[in-house]
């Protein structure tokens, strides 16, 4: 019986040798991470779960081909990065643009609510004038090219480093130095009249 | 010393600390000395914070067990799948088999229709002798007596032995009867039969002679010749009336007539010409004269679909009573917008 202690590594490897049960914690370890990282690349919750747990089974399938080179976690948001891409790709052909804000209200059984986020936030944050910054800036991120979006959900939301970053989105820390820089460059001139 | 311009380049990095020693502590000097790039600073910090505070979504609840439900829900594929596709290096000479399998395929089917098209006549023939042979069973006398009289002049061409000839003896009647038999289910040979007596007694008995039999063997052949040789011809032309207008001209010397005229929709403008099967070279050699764009030439481009074919067949039988002077060849022409360079 694998322990939840377990690193990701062991339980890989003892996923690898048919222990399904070893993946299952692995699911549960990240699955909260997987959602977010595919709600803050696509910002609709329907599809970002779908993306999430299409990405497990995705790695499911595939870990007979997993060496080792990387982190369990770089492999998870390569492909949770990889099929975002495809889902807004999907939304593309198909002429559906399913970004939401959290400001749009929806509509359920009981009239119009807002849309139920985990709050991740400081309640201290939550004075007005930060709340409306942040909306705006989700607006704003929205806007940004897929590929600038994701460096900053990777930077800001992930924490990951540079050259992570690089290996998750196979690409050199240089260009993700330059897109981090060109994504908040951005954000900073679509907000501007936010600065004092 | 770093430019504003130079270190605006390394802010962003200088906040998450992915700068060198060297490159981090000039920034840092410049920042002490400049409050224009230390403002540009607090901006792009309090942005880094913003979308760390953007809001997030949690797993909803059962969100491990559907992963599973969706593993096992599509294991027995899965593991199908793997076997063929998932070591890299057979995966791509196994797309590229399944690609030459498939082209190979579509080349055998090409050719497959191509035989077929050319195959209708001598199965219109024998469904001829066919029909007759229903009529004999019946001892329908009136029909017989004129199938007979119509085989007689027929049979001083070679008879049909074995392999199949692509002209055979029949009369309309035997014709229509042939291509009905063709459309209906199996199972009513006899009653079809009698129908099929009873229409040449009343449509035709009046015009049974020789001549009649040997202009509608005449027909027979010129229709089989102009299913196999219809073709579709494209022109080019900026002017699509005025195209059709030239068709017209070019057919009158030609003794040909239009058919049919197709035009409006999203279908381009469609004309169905008849022109002497002696002629059709002459014919499509004019044709290039009015192309707008030199580099489609008009010829064969697709052959007719069998199932235009079977349409044909039907068209055929109503068109019997009027037998054409000379062997006639169909020609659709579609004019199409010059190819754009």
């Amino acid at each position: 019986m694998e322990s939840v202690s377990s690193t990701d590594r062991e339980l890989v490897a003892q996923a690898q040798g048919g222990d399904d049960d070893a993946f299952a914690v692995l699911v549960r370890r990240h699955q909260g991470r997987a959602v977010n990282v595919a709600y803050q690349l696509l910002r609709n919750e329907e599809d970002a779960v779908e993306v999430a747990q299409d990405a497990f089974v995705r790695m499911y399938r595939s870990l007979g081909g997993f060496r080792g080179e990387c982190e369990f976690t770089t492999w998870l948001h390569q492909i949770v990065v990889n099929l975002a891409r495809n889902k807004r790709r999907w939304w593309w052909r198909h002429g559906r643009e399913r970004t939401e804000s959290l400001d749009v209200p929806v509509e359920s059984g009981d009239g119009e609510v807002n849309r139920q986020m985990a709050a991740a936030s400081d309640p201290a944050d939550v004075e007005l004038g930060k709340l409306e910054f942040v909306q705006l800036l989700e607006r704003r991120m929205a806007e940004l090219p897929q590929n600038l979006r994701e460096v900053l959900v990777l930077r800001n939301v992930e924490a990951l480093r540079y050259e992570e970053i690089a290996a998750v989105l196979q690409c050199s820390v240089g260009t993700v130095k330059s897109r981090i820089a060109r994504a908040r460059d951005a954000l900073r001139a679509a907000m501007k009249d936010e600065w004092p | 010393m770093m430019t504003c311009r130079q270190i605006e380049k390394e802010l962003s990095a200088y906040i998450d600390g992915e700068l060198a020693d060297a490159a981090r502590a000039e920034v840092r000097m410049h920042l002490d000395a400049c409050d224009r790039c230390r403002r540009h600073l607090a901006q792009l910090e309090q942005l880094g914070n913003g979308v760390a505070r953007l809001p997030q979504l949690a797993p909803p609840p059962g969100f491990a067990a559907d992963v599973r439900r969706k593993i096992s829900g599509n294991d027995t594929q899965r593991s199908w799948m793997d076997v063929v596709f998932r070591p890299v290096w057979l995966k791509v000479p196994v797309e590229a088999v399944a690609v030459v399998a498939v082209a190979v395929g579509v080349m055998f089917l090409a050719q497959h229709q191509q035989k077929r098209q050319a195959c209708i006549c001598y199965t219109t023939a024998n469904e001829v002798s066919a029909a007759s042979a229903t009529l004999e069973a019946r001892k329908d006398t009136d029909a017989l007596s004129q199938l007979s009289e119509r085989r007689e002049v027929a049979d001083t061409a070679p008879a049909p032995s074995g392999a199949p000839e692509p002209v055979a003896p029949a009369s309309p009647a035997a014709v229509k009867r042939a291509l009905a038999l063709k459309a209906e289910p199996a199972g009513r040979p006899l009653e079809r039969g009698a129908d099929a007596s009873q229409m040449t007694a009343g449509g035709h008995a009046g015009r049974a002679s020789g001549t009649d039999a040997t202009a509608t063997l005449a027909l027979v052949d010129n229709q089989q010749r102009m299913l196999i040789e219809r073709e579709t011809v494209l022109v080019a032309a900026v002017n699509p009336s005025l195209a059709e207008e030239r068709v017209r001209e070019l057919l009158n010397p030609l003794r040909g007539a239009v058919v049919e005229v197709k035009k409006g929709g999203p279908m381009p403008h469609q004309m169905r010409v008849r022109v002497p099967s002696a002629l059709v070279a002459k014919f499509k050699e004019q044709l290039a004269e009015i192309n707008a764009d030199p580099r489609l030439r008009p010829g064969l481009v697709r052959s007719r679909q069998l199932a235009a074919v079977a349409t044909d067949e039907k068209k055929m039988t109503e068109k019997l009573e009027k037998p054409e002077e000379e062997p006639m060849t169909e020609l659709e022409i579609q004019i199409v917008e010059p190819l754009k360079p």
